[in-house]
């Protein structure tokens, strides 16, 4: 009698549950949000195992003369240069670049810098492309990877010897915010399918502004960010991160080390790919709720930031903005904006 | 109908509750949370770099915020000129670093050779780094000893063991001191590679006052002399003879660091240790013994291969002769006073 009853109970349950799935599956596609799979991303970035060369020890320095390191240094308060999980902060005064010099050339290096060029933004271009010829990784090889819609509006800048350049084409989209966010994605694609041969480092820079000052192996790290200029001197409550639960860039009112900058960020290959796929992902997922982050791709990158720390800071001396006084404690102003007008360009 | 044989009442409650809640779990496995959290944990590390700052996803962390324009300590350097972080308190928040490493689940391995009368260190040694020496990791204490008979029991934390390693010991305390070189290199090879991450090398005639943990990990450490870290260049006790292989000029040298106190990767110190007894070898050979013996070789090798951290004197500390100073905020691994004449001589 019992177990009659049991029985009868259990496959109620049974038909209830299976009742409710279906209800739901339906429910489903009523829904405001949809789950279709907008979230696909191109199937072979999933397959795409890049292979990790193993770390390989720094050639031995050969004689160099240079002043002795001062170890009880009683300095006024200047810029901090060491975060707390022991990651250098660069800085002017903070390293030696005749020394770096000598423990970085031997190892032959190819540095890969990714800018993207649409819509006005080819006009920008040419500036980059000479200050960088000026500043940047002088004596090094480098490869410039050049991402734009109009290939043809890309000038010709003349290179000096060991450096190259590549103009990729990619889509252009009627949003400039568009075009920022997917660049997350064409950066990890771009290493996936080329830059995972051809570079051992990668910086992504924003083609809109401009090398003044020496950019040298001093920045060459495993994952490297920059502290936005903007932000450097207030509070994590005042960082301008994305503070709406529903995003993944969501980041608490306590939680965050420094703003960094979305201009600025490289690092070995492997780990960029690493970390461009991790925030294309992200942003990726915010796109099938319908949400768009604060700042883009910035704030999924600062998301991303503070759960996988960067292993090397670049000062604002990196990543400045021409129309902030230069404060005293920034010594060299090496990579900042040109002065511009974003309204007409995002048109 | 079949036999039902669960009659419990109590059953039928619970697979209710697990209908349920499976239910409930469906809306959850929508593909919209399986692309969330750490993606990157997909496509795995294939080579297990031994760098502590790797691709880690840390969970929400709640800490002060550092301060760009307020250094935390401004008495010290504390970036040497190639970038590498000199250890000092203050610098290091050890939360966010035990986080990282933690997530890697390293192993490290402690050397420290006691021959002849320096095996009545090891208790102390043992018992000061079971409270102080990388607590909550796992520890690989090798004791090297040419009295195994005479190696203290003490009683270890969990997941930390103790190998004890037979060693040749030599008439000479400089050759003792000069021969831990070669063996750390055997073992390396042998035995050190497959079995932890990390290599710390210690003098067994010290112990540990205060925490010493992951903040010390990188590929390669060394640590500064607590003789000399206020002096300039010109006053290292560097080796000053060119025919000898630990030969540095006048006009070079960062640091003076102590051979009681250097580590890192098992490669890295595989290759320090390698090059340090190969150059030894080298001036024997040429029937000349550098002033400091292993300390000489250790400095010169540091000098050409920049360590990637660099411990400041809190990490070798000797308060008998040197007190404690403001600049000292602790000291963690400090010197046992010793008889010297007694100790070394038979």
């Amino acid at each position: 009698m019992h177990r009659g009853r049991l029985a009868l109970g259990l496959g109620f349950c049974l038909l209830a549950g299976t009742g409710l799935c279906f209800l739901w599956v339906h429910v489903e596609n009523w829904l405001p949000v949809s789950y279709v799979p907008y979230y696909l991303p191109c199937p072979e970035i999933f397959n795409m195992k890049l292979h990790y060369r193993k770390e390989e020890p720094l050639p031995p320095v050969t004689q160099a003369r240079y002043p002795q390191p001062k170890l009880l240094e009683q300095r006024p308060t200047e810029l901090l240069t060491l975060t707390p999980w022991l990651a250098p902060i660069v800085s002017e005064g903070t390293f030696n670049p005749e020394l770096l010099q000598h423990i970085y050339q031997p190892l032959n290096l190819t540095i890969g810098v990714t800018v993207f060029a649409v819509g006005k933004y080819t006009l920008f271009v040419q500036h980059f492309l000479e200050s960088a010829e000026e500043f940047f990784m002088r004596g090094y090889q480098v490869y410039y990877y050049i991402f734009t819609h109009d290939p043809a509006a890309i000038p010709r800048v003349p290179l000096g010897p060991g450096r190259l350049l590549s103009i990729i084409p990619i889509q252009g989209h009627s949003h400039w915010e568009e075009i920022s966010m997917r660049r997350m994605e064409t950066i990890s694609q771009h290493i996936a399918r080329r830059a995972h041969r051809e570079v051992d480092y990668l910086f992504c820079l924003d083609v809109d502004m401009v090398f003044r000052n020496p950019w040298g192996p001093e920045t060459l790290g495993d994952l490297v960010a920059a502290i936005h200029p903007g932000y450097f001197t207030v509070t994590r409550q005042q960082f301008p991160y994305e503070r709406r639960h529903a995003s993944t860039a969501f980041v608490e009112d306590s939680e965050g080390d420094f703003y960094y900058g979305g201009a600025v960020f490289g690092g070995r290959v492997t780990r960029v790919y690493e970390f461009t796929r991790g925030c294309h992902m992200a942003i990726l997922a915010d796109k099938a709720n319908g949400i768009m982050a604060a700042w883009q791709e910035e704030s999924h990158l600062n998301r991303r930031f503070i759960s996988h720390k960067p292993s090397k800071v670049l000062s604002p001396e990196y990543i400045w903005d021409d129309r902030k006084p230069q404060p005293p404690c920034l010594k060299l102003i090496r990579f900042s904006t040109l002065d511009k007008d974003a309204s007409w360009l995002r048109s | 109908m079949w036999e039902v044989t669960w009659a419990l009442p109590r059953t039928h409650l619970a697979l209710q509750q697990g209908l349920a809640a499976s239910l409930g779990s469906y809306g959850f496995l929508s593909p919209r949370s399986q692309t969330l959290g750490s993606p990157g944990a997909g496509d795995s590390v294939a080579v297990r770099e031994v760098d502590g700052l790797q691709v880690v996803t840390l969970s929400r962390m709640v800490y002060p915020q550092p301060k760009v324009l307020k250094p935390a300590r401004n008495d010290v350097l504390v970036v040497t000129p190639w970038l590498a972080p000199i250890v000092w308190e203050g610098t290091f928040n050890i939360d966010i670093l035990n986080a990282q490493f933690r997530l890697h689940n390293v192993t490290i391995g402690l050397t420290v050779f006691a021959i002849k009368k320096y095996v009545v260190f090891l208790k102390l040694f043992l018992e000061t780094a079971e409270k102080h020496f990388m607590v909550g990791y796992r520890v690989n204490y090798y004791v090297f000893t040419d009295r195994p008979a005479e190696v203290p029991r003490v009683a270890l934390g969990d997941g930390r063991r103790l190998e004890v390693l037979e060693a040749r010991s030599y008439a000479r305390w400089q050759d003792v001191s000069m021969r831990r070189m070669e063996v750390i290199g055997d073992f390396s090879e042998r035995r050190f590679l497959r079995e932890v991450d990390y290599l710390v090398c210690a003098d067994v005639d010290m112990q540990f006052r205060d925490h010493v943990g992951v903040e010390i990990l990188s590929p390669l450490f060394g640590t500064l002399h607590p003789g000399y870290y206020g002096r300039g260049r010109e006053a290292f006790p560097y080796e000053r003879r060119p025919r000898s292989q630990a030969h540095i000029p006048r006009d070079e040298g960062d640091f003076y660091y102590m051979g009681a106190f250097f580590g890192g990767s098992v490669p890295e110190v595989q290759r320090l240790t390698k090059a340090c007894h190969q150059a030894m070898m080298t001036d024997k050979a040429s029937g000349v013994e550098a002033v400091w013996h292993d300390e000489s070789h250790l400095n010169k090798y540091l000098l050409y291969h920049k360590p990637t951290k660099v411990l400041s004197p809190e990490y070798m500390w000797d308060e008998r002769l040197l007190g404690w100073p403001a600049v000292m905020k602790k000291l963690r691994y400090v010197a046992v006073p010793k008889n010297h004449q007694q100790i070394r001589h038979r």
